[in-house]
């Protein structure tokens, strides 16, 4: 079974593999952007608790409540560690790679042909830490732009400046 | 060109207004959609004591006021070719000016609707749909038929810009027209789950609409299903009258929708034009089509017709409106495999065949069983348990159809999912009732997304998403070996093809 499936013509064995390309960390300093966001979600939402845990009805289930939001927080917050690891990227020759995500790992691939543009944003945060995000969008729909977060401003700027000259290479 | 065109030339070089009895279809537009908005308005106040005066006095002053808004809106609105650039140009606006040029080149398919008032005084909408990220829908609301279906012909010629002998092929034209039976064959047997869905959702939005009114049917209701009227008459009675009204509406609104569907090769374009009430023209261009898919189902096998939607490039994913998401796609209901086969084979000039097929993992039975058999009895189970809905043998008999239903669902989901790859095309099937198979040409793909779960990670499985500028299709539970080796090929296509997307 597996044999015919691979000597077939339509798919070639002798090319490029995803798998093999070494893809690298975002900037350590990440971390702390990560930490901070979470530390803002969780003023939110800790806020939202206290709304929700005085409702009438809920009033004997408060503590539940707040148990259960506090574990959660934990779960996310050891987690931010683990997923800032999973956080890499890769630019070959002809495309650009992004994976993320620590129990739902996601791992996108688009072609340098098919961006359409591509912009740098920087947060009011990030402008603290001195980092940069790049995006690149494709016709594709927002589902699929990949969007690299925390990027040295130079890093950033180097990688646009790449890519845009292989679209400019593409064009013609 | 002929002399004719010259001055066709002539005309379309100036400003040109709509015509002036499209200022009716202007007004009722306008008016319609007034009055729509402020219907709630209108209506809360009235219900407990109407006054005959108020309401008339109330509808000509909006009349009034959408005369004058209509005037000025017919006033300020030119269109006119500019053919040094080859752009489409239209003015608008009295207070706010708006210049509009689209090159004809942005122009994916130009539609020529009707609805019934353009019907009466034999005028035409134009519409044309863009693609790119810096377009905006432009529309012409209306025109005589002579100037729409000139405007039509130019933007052809222009966007071609084809030799005339590539004209004198339209003469052996391949029409594909589908008659009444065949769409009542079709309207019978599609849709029968959205349908249902639709109906139950109207349903619960009367009662909540109704509720809002102060009408109160829901004790009446709720009373009603604790009386125990679950007898086995009742519960045929129901049956009945649910399907007749799936069956009724999926008809009345397919034969309304499709009636007199013919599809035309005009040039390289395909020209589709349908509709009792408002009949529709389309324009679709081959190489904008992005997604390929047709939908059948067991009784629809047996007849050997299938729905086909052909999923073009569309400016409007990333704002994803459900509305113009809509227009993107274009219908052809009641195509039998011969037709489909043509219809193919006019867009990619090629065959779709079945080259390598992939089968899911078995986990997607097991997996899909879980969620929409066993996960839903335990809450159903925990439900009885505590608030006793039903009694024990009406439970026993409830969950044991439940599970069989759910257990064939989740068979025939996995059974009937397939992925293939070819030379050119990919190709994914799925479906427990209404199968769908969607194909698309390896060189449309724009980016792939390869997601795996941290439970899938030691069982080597993984879910493939190609993205397309029509859509995506997914793929769960690939052996990720095979994975790999897909994606690797299909994004070394991409890059190697010279081909554009558009």
């Amino acid at each position: 079974m597996k044999n015919s499936f691979t000597n077939n013509k339509i798919l070639k064995e002798n090319i490029p593999q995803v798998e093999q390309v070494e893809l690298s960390k975002i900037e350590d300093k990440y971390i702390f952007i990560m930490l901070i966001n979470r530390t803002i979600w969780f003023i939110i939402s800790f806020i939202g608790c206290v709304i929700i845990s005085n409702i009438e009805i809920l009033d004997n289930y408060s503590i539940a409540i707040y148990i259960s939001f506090i574990v959660l927080f934990i779960l996310i917050f050891s987690f931010t560690r683990i997923s800032f690891q999973k956080k890499k990227y890769a630019f070959r020759d002809h495309d650009l790679i992004y994976s993320s995500g620590v129990i739902f790992t996601s791992t996108t691939i688009i072609p340098y042909n098919r961006i359409q543009h591509l912009a740098i944003h920087q947060s009011f945060i990030s402008r603290i830490f001195d980092l940069s995000s790049i995006q690149f969008y494709t016709a594709g729909g927002s589902y699929t732009d990949i969007s690299i977060k925390g990027l040295s401003k130079e890093d950033a700027e180097k990688w646009k400046e790449f890519v845009s000259a292989k679209i400019e290479k593409l064009k013609k | 060109m002929s002399k004719l065109d010259n001055l066709l030339i002539k005309t379309f070089s100036i400003e040109q207004r709509q015509s002036k009895t499209g200022m009716l279809v202007i007004f009722f537009d306008k008016f319609i959609k007034i009055v729509k908005n402020f219907l709630i308005f209108l209506i809360i106040p009235m219900i407990n004591d109407f006054d005959i005066v108020f309401f008339i006095i109330t509808i000509l002053i909006t009349a009034l006021i959408t005369a004058v808004i209509t005037f000025i809106d017919f006033k300020y609105f030119t269109f006119q070719f500019d053919f040094d650039k080859n752009d489409f140009i239209i003015k608008k606006g009295f207070f706010k000016k708006t210049k509009l040029s689209v090159p004809l080149s942005k122009i994916q398919q130009i539609n020529l609707n009707q609805n019934f008032i353009h019907k009466i005084l034999n005028l035409y909408e134009i519409q044309m749909d863009t693609a790119g990220s810096d377009s905006k829908e432009v529309s012409i609301k209306a025109v005589d038929k002579n100037i729409a279906l000139d405007i039509k012909k130019f933007t052809d010629f222009l966007k071609n810009n084809d030799s005339k002998i590539e004209i004198k092929k339209t003469i052996n034209v391949d029409e594909l027209e589908i008659d009444f039976f065949t769409l009542i064959k079709i309207g019978l047997t599609s849709r029968y789950f959205q349908t249902l869905g639709f109906i139950v959702a109207l349903f619960f939005g009367a009662l909540e609409y109704l509720n809002a009114l102060n009408i109160n049917i829901i004790p009446s209701f709720s009373s009603f299903i604790k009386s125990g009227n679950f007898g086995f008459v009742a519960i045929l009675i129901y049956t009945v009258i649910i399907i007749f009204a799936v069956f009724s509406s999926n008809l009345i609104s397919t034969v309304i929708k499709f009636y007199r569907f013919s599809a035309k090769k005009l040039n390289n374009n395909l020209t589709l034009s349908y509709g009792l009430i408002s009949s529709k023209t389309i324009l679709m261009s081959p190489n904008k089509v992005q997604v390929f898919s047709y939908t059948q189902n067991w009784i629809q096998n047996k007849i050997d017709l299938c729905n086909i939607v052909i999923y073009q490039a569309s400016s409007s994913i990333s704002t994803s409106s459900e509305k113009s998401n809509d227009g993107s796609k274009v219908y052809i209901p009641g195509a039998n495999s011969f037709d489909r086969k043509k219809i193919f084979q006019f867009i990619y000039k090629s065959n779709d065949k079945n080259e390598i097929l992939i089968k899911p993992n078995i986990r997607k039975f097991f997996v899909n069983l879980f969620l929409i058999g066993i996960l839903p009895s335990a809450i159903f189970f925990t439900l009885n348990y505590f608030f006793n809905f039903f009694e024990t043998i009406n439970y026993l008999v409830i969950q044991l159809i439940f599970i069989m239903f759910s257990f064939l669902i989740s068979y025939r989901l996995y059974k009937n999912s397939f992925l293939s790859v070819s030379e050119n095309f990919i190709k994914v099937q799925s479906g427990f009732w209404d199968i769908k198979t969607r194909i698309i040409e390896i060189h449309k793909i724009q980016s792939i997304v390869i997601d795996q779960d941290i439970w899938y990670k030691r069982l080597n499985l993984a879910d493939l998403t190609i993205c397309t500028a029509g859509g995506m299709i997914r793929f769960s539970f690939i052996d990720f070996n095979k994975l790999k080796l897909i994606t690797d090929n299909l994004i070394y296509k991409v890059e190697l093809s010279n081909r554009s997307w558009m």
